[in-house]
């Protein structure tokens, strides 16, 4: 009888704790959301005091939209390509600097400090890196790769967004690994090295089995920022050139506060949240598969 | 003890909670009060508070000159306190979340059209102060005009958009007479990169910039520009009928030849730089730039390219409209000092030495003889007088013009898309307009 009551009590502390941050949880997340919902029905413009009804009409617009599935398209490339990339590199890169070491503290910062780098300040540096930077090699070496337009191609400017992104973030990844490695049990790896697996075999079939939850945990949180893709976009090519660098949330962006189509502009985030839940439950089954006990 | 320790930590936020939003009540209820207003300014007064007058400036041209005008303004009026927001980037979300939140600036800008239209339903009707409306060239109040005679906002300056040429690397090169058909123009590309000057510097990553090229060959001058927005979105003339659309791609493909590899990727600060340094002939921009000019090339002297868009001088556009309109928000509480606040900023001498020192603009309001001192605008003054400019379009369509056709524009310099795709994308951008 005991325990339940102690259970019961724990119960009430529990939910006084998060009550005020819940309150403000429900105030500046969830209630907005349900606003939302409600305005995509309608047909505003951001501004007005009036809105009409139109039902599901917005929801249908959204799939005649070429440019929303253009943007859509670009994102989950993108997703794609920055997830494995950024997963590999800053994997990699812990593995080497994981030790506790004057070497590896250094180079933990060099890769951490972009991370912390205001975004204003980072596009300042890419701008002056692919404007002076690369035409004073380009006059010095005469490669024509440093002469490329490399915002002014769609191509380019794929990969120099990827390029961008991954650089900022690699450090922020790398932290999370360095993380992981650390609490796998030393014994485990010193035993492996007795029974005479090789270096490759060590990391494939010991480290990398415990390393699950720090790695789900990247592999979620980078695809999260891939599909939230917007500041860099917003404030590096503002989706050119052609259109071909929009992303989702800067086509939303364009559609609530550009065009004023508020109610389409929430009918698309809506139908996006809805993919995004979809690709984040297939992740969270595929994690409880991989996890292994220690 | 632990259990004391917890329920008052618990107090305390639940507290901090409740606190905020007290806060926010309490805040709330002078606006709601709205019937005792004018004595409780009165009063207000009395008390020696102030009044705070919420100013939205969109375009923050020429701050520290307005900061000025403001200051005067604030010592002719004891007791006022202008709260005034400068944002250049991104100041129609801006404004848009301001009005969202409940709070509405007093006076606040928008681009004449399109832009300012989404507010007309918060903005003060002026139609009937004759004494200040005519104190405004008639033109200029058109712009905000509605069919039933009302009118929305009050005009600041005109600004005017051609091709702009560094004149002493026209000198440089020889060239003397300004072309009067596309083909002459590329004419005198070949002769300034025979010079050793890169012809055509057009700030191919912006957008708006590439829009508004594109309007001076939609320009049909038997129509100004609102007839031939009309004509084009009734579907009464297609972009087949336009005198000189096709001349437009001649242009473009100019750009392709002479702006080199990189014209896409140049936004318009490198663009107006290499121009104001003569590393550049030409790009097409307005008059708003002339103080950047002066800043990047101070000795530089600019004048304006007529658009060569047909095959004889009388063809060549340029095109003028007033850049911003001031709005007056009409539940404002203080609605007169707002309306006193409009009528000071553009029509004193303190304002126009704002817009014509400040600025380097033409102030659109008749009772000051302050003229903008730089060679753009002087440049335009004397297009203006002679009656050979045109309105503009860009602003009159909707404010989805320049991310529309812009990616087309960029699309066919790249490329990736064929005249017949650009035109029929700006086709049905015209007939999808509401």
């Amino acid at each position: 009888m005991g325990s339940i009551h102690r259970g019961k009590k724990q119960y009430l502390y529990f939910i006084l704790f998060v009550l005020p941050a819940l309150f403000f949880v429900l105030l500046a997340t969830d209630i907005p959301f349900v606003l939302n919902m409600v305005y995509s029905l309608f047909e505003w413009n951001g501004i007005s005091k009036s809105a009409t009804f139109v039902g599901l009409q917005n929801f249908a617009k959204v799939f005649h939209d070429k440019l929303f599935w253009k943007s859509f398209l670009f994102t989950m490339r993108y997703t794609v390509y920055y997830v494995v990339l950024v997963n590999i590199l800053s994997l990699f890169v812990a593995l080497q600097l994981w030790k506790n070491t004057f070497a590896s503290k250094v180079g933990r910062t060099l890769y951490y400090v972009p991370h912390i780098i205001s975004l204003t300040a980072i596009s300042l540096v890419w701008q002056f890196i692919l404007g002076p930077i690369f035409s004073g090699f380009y006059d010095i070496t005469g490669m024509p790769f440093f002469h490329y337009s490399w915002l002014g191609r769609p191509k380019l400017t794929f990969i120099i967004i990827l390029v961008m992104t991954i650089w900022q973030n690699i450090g922020f990844y790398m932290v999370n690994y360095i993380a992981g490695i650390i609490t796998i049990p030393r014994e485990l790896v010193e035993a492996a090295v007795i029974d005479g697996a090789n270096s490759k075999q060590c990391f494939m079939k010991v480290m990398l089995p415990l390393m699950v939850p720090s790695l789900s945990i990247c592999i979620l949180l980078s695809m999260m920022f891939g599909l939230k893709l917007f500041d860099i976009i917003m404030v590096f090519t503002q989706g050119g050139p052609v259109n071909s660098t929009i992303s989702v949330s800067f086509n939303i962006y364009k559609e609530a506060f550009s065009a004023n189509h508020y109610g389409l502009a929430t009918a698309k985030s809506l139908f996006f949240v809805a993919v995004v839940l979809c690709i984040t439950g297939v992740l969270f089954q595929l994690r409880k598969k991989w996890e292994v006990e220690m | 003890m632990k259990k004391m320790t917890a329920m008052l930590m618990v107090a305390s936020l639940t507290a901090a909670a409740l606190c905020s939003c007290g806060q926010k009540t309490e805040k709330e209820t002078p606006a709601g009060a709205e019937t005792s207003k004018e004595t409780q300014k009165a009063e207000e007064k009395k008390d020696g508070q102030e009044v705070t007058l919420k100013v939205y400036d969109s375009m923050a041209y020429g701050v520290e000159a307005y900061d000025e005008v403001i200051k005067k303004f604030e010592e002719n009026h004891p007791g006022v306190k202008v709260e005034i927001q400068h944002a250049a980037n991104d100041s129609n979300t801006l404004l848009q979340s301001r009005f969202n939140s409940g709070d509405i600036p007093d006076v606040f800008l928008n681009e004449p059209g399109a832009g300012a239209q989404l507010y007309y339903e918060y903005s003060y009707d002026w139609s009937k102060d004759t004494e200040t409306l005519g104190k405004f060239k008639e033109d200029a109040l058109d712009l905000t005009k509605t069919e039933d005679g009302a009118i929305y906002g009050l005009p600041w300056t005109y600004e005017t958009m051609a091709l702009i040429y560094n004149k002493d690397v026209f000198d440089k090169a020889g060239i003397t007479t300004l072309p009067n058909s596309v083909e002459e123009l590329g004419e005198i590309c070949k002769k300034l990169q025979d010079s050793g000057v890169k012809p055509l510097a057009i700030a191919g990553k912006e957008k708006w910039a590439l829009g508004q090229m594109a309007t001076h060959f939609i320009m049909d001058k038997s129509l100004d520009a609102a007839g031939t927005v009309k004509a084009l979105k009734s579907g009464e003339k297609s972009f087949k009928d336009l005198p000189h659309w096709d001349n437009f791609f001649k242009l473009l493909d100019l750009v392709k030849e002479y702006d080199g590899d990189k014209a896409v990727e140049t936004g318009w600060e490198p663009a107006e730089n290499a121009v104001a340094t003569g590393e550049a002939a030409m790009l097409h921009m307005g008059d708003w730039a002339q103080a950047n000019f002066t800043k990047m090339g101070p000795d530089t002297k600019l004048a304006f390219l007529p658009v060569p868009v047909g095959s004889s001088e009388a063809d060549n556009t340029i095109l003028s409209s007033v850049g911003w309109v001031f709005q007056v928000y009409k539940d404002s509480p203080n609605l007169d000092l707002a309306k006193e606040y409009c009528e000071y900023v553009l029509c004193s001498e303190e304002g126009a030495k704002w817009m014509t020192e400040g600025v380097d603009a033409v102030p659109a309001s008749t009772t000051s003889d302050l003229q903008p001192s730089g060679d753009l605008p002087q440049d335009a003054q004397k297009y203006i007088k002679a009656g050979k400019t045109n309105g503009w379009i860009h602003t009159i369509c909707d404010t989805t013009y320049s991310d529309t056709v812009g990616p087309l524009i960029q699309g066919y310099i790249l490329g990736e898309y064929t005249k017949e795709e650009v035109t029929q994308g700006f086709e049905d951008y015209f007939k999808n307009l509401q």
